[in-house]
């Protein structure tokens, strides 16, 4: 009886700390998707902000990771949403100084007013301003 | 004979000491775990705070928006820029486009932040100031497309008095800070402007270089006191083109001003104040183009760069209870400089050119809390 007493005692310990080790690692998680899906929105409105005041002529590259924490995501701009939002379970937006973005690579999407930007694999994007517009170009 | 424990080992000491070590050790791994975690969100947060903080300041002096003519349908507005579309510079700003984002700020903060911040997670307040910390004058006489005659408050209650397109100017001078006098005196009067005040008697002369920010309809008060019956004038020459007459009536400190307001040009002035007979004293002087002002029933003796909050704040700014403050600072200037003059550009009056040193740079606090 007091084998069984123990031995109960122990399962249930172990169960409590399975549990909160559990939800933990959930949160852990949680908190890593955030980060890489905030940083990921923060590049792309860091670097479409920079083109976009630099003035008409400029172009750079930058690189847009493959995934967010192992799952693929999406990039949408709206016409009328001075904003950039990056969308993966979780979705996470980032102001922008133009509206005036047109996506030229073969992954975009153009639907109404929204322009999407379906990522599964790492992308280089080339970004320049044409005359107050910014382009999205796949970089060759 | 010997009693013979029934219990078995399993229930000893050592099993329940071991076992409330092991948990007072797994309470303390999830502490730190916990405080760990809290540690990279808090940091996470703040760095999201700055980054928008930045980003936002740095979009209001960089862009002129979206409608570039944004500020003529402001309801309308799609991204919020505060430059000037014709200046093509970055920091040049729009004066029309700063009024009118008071304006839509106070009226729906929240669409606003939303707009601007990309969420609405936090709020926002931004605060304009002139580079002068002790004064309002970088905004005095700016020329506004969009309001010819009215007032626009932002949320602190600081006021733009807008008079014939321009905002109004309070020049203000204290009698003692003259450049050139003759025969005065400055007398220390706890009770006065700035604890000082000057003497002027039959013949005595001051002269004050001013610089006036732009054209305008002036009016000159000046506060005054006098000792006998007979009310006294005060002769102001403004550089000998014309002359304003103010009658000091009173016995007790006050306020008098001219009947009509004249106009003065842009530039520097040298304006002479004289007296025509007996004695007076004399505290200080103001020139405005807001006729309507009347500094004898305002408090700190209606200098209006004391009572009035030095610095237009715009947005929420109750931040009491916010676990996170973060400001960006960034300075601009304005398009409409002064007619005809650019910062530190010659200005030529009448074929006589002048040093302008009229300060039109703005400093833009842009804070997020949450």
């Amino acid at each position: 009886m007091e084998f069984l007493i123990s031995i109960s005692l122990v399962l249930i310990i172990f169960m409590i700390m399975g549990i909160v080790i559990y939800q933990k690692y959930v949160g852990v998680t949680d908190t890593k998707i955030d980060i890489a899906g905030r940083h990921t929105a923060d590049t792309i409105a860091e670097n479409i902000n920079e083109i976009s005041s630099v003035g008409n002529g400029y172009s750079q590259f930058f690189t847009l990771p493959g995934e967010i924490y192992g799952d693929s995501y999406t990039v949408e701009f709206y016409k009328n949403e001075p904003a950039v939002f990056v969308k993966s379970g979780m979705t996470w937006s980032s102001p922008l100084f133009t509206t005036n973005i047109t996506c030229l690579m073969s992954i975009c999407e153009t639907s109404g007013d929204i322009t999407r930007i379906n990522l599964n694999s790492t992308k280089k994007v080339r970004i320049s301003n044409h005359e107050g517009v910014v382009y999205l170009e796949d970089s060759i | 004979m010997k009693r013979i424990n029934k219990r078995g080992q399993i229930f000893t000491f050592d099993f329940i000491f071991a076992t409330g070590i092991f948990l007072v050790i797994l309470a303390g791994v999830i502490y730190l775990w916990d405080s760990t975690i809290y540690g990279i969100d808090s940091s996470e947060k703040n760095y999201e705070i700055n980054w928008i903080s930045e980003t936002t300041a740095e979009q209001l002096v960089r862009i002129p928006g979206i409608p570039k003519d944004w500020w003529k349908n402001p309801e309308n507005v799609t991204v919020l820029g505060l430059v000037d579309a014709d200046g093509g510079y970055n920091r040049i700003l729009d004066i029309d486009k700063l009024l009118h984002f008071s304006n839509i700020t106070n009226k729906n903060y929240s669409i606003v932040r939303n707009k601007l911040l990309g969420t609405g997670k936090y709020n926002f307040y931004a605060e304009f100031s002139c580079l002068n910390d002790s004064n309002r004058d970088c905004f005095s006489g700016i020329y506004v497309d969009s309001l010819y005659n009215g007032n626009l408050t932002c949320s602190n209650g600081f006021n733009f008095s807008v008079i014939n397109n321009r905002i109004s100017s309070y020049l203000w001078k204290e009698a003692e800070g003259y450049d050139e006098q003759f025969g005065t005196s400055t007398i220390v009067d706890g009770t006065v402007s700035n604890s000082e005040y000057v003497k002027v008697g039959a013949d005595d002369w001051m002269l004050y270089n001013i610089s006036f920010p732009a054209d305008g309809d002036y009016k000159l008060w000046a506060r005054c006191s006098k000792t006998g019956a007979m009310s006294r004038e005060i002769n102001v020459e403004v550089e000998n083109v014309f002359s304003f007459i103010v009658e000091c009536t009173s016995n007790d400190w006050s306020w008098t001003s001219t009947s009509d307001a004249k106009e003065v040009k842009v530039g520097w002035h040298l304006v002479n104040l004289s007296k025509t007979s007996d004695w007076v004293n004399l505290d200080a002087i103001l020139f405005t183009t807001d006729l309507s002002y009347n500094p004898d029933d305002k408090p700190d003796f209606g200098n209006f760069n004391i009572m009035q909050p030095i610095s237009c704040i715009t947005g929420n700014y109750s931040t009491e209870n916010s676990i996170l403050i973060v400001s960006d600072t960034k300075t601009a200037t304005f398009s409409d400089v002064a007619e005809g003059c650019n910062p530190s550009d010659i200005c030529l009056r009448d074929g006589v050119s002048q040093p302008h040193n009229w300060d039109r740079t703005i400093r833009l606090k842009f804070v997020v809390w949450g």
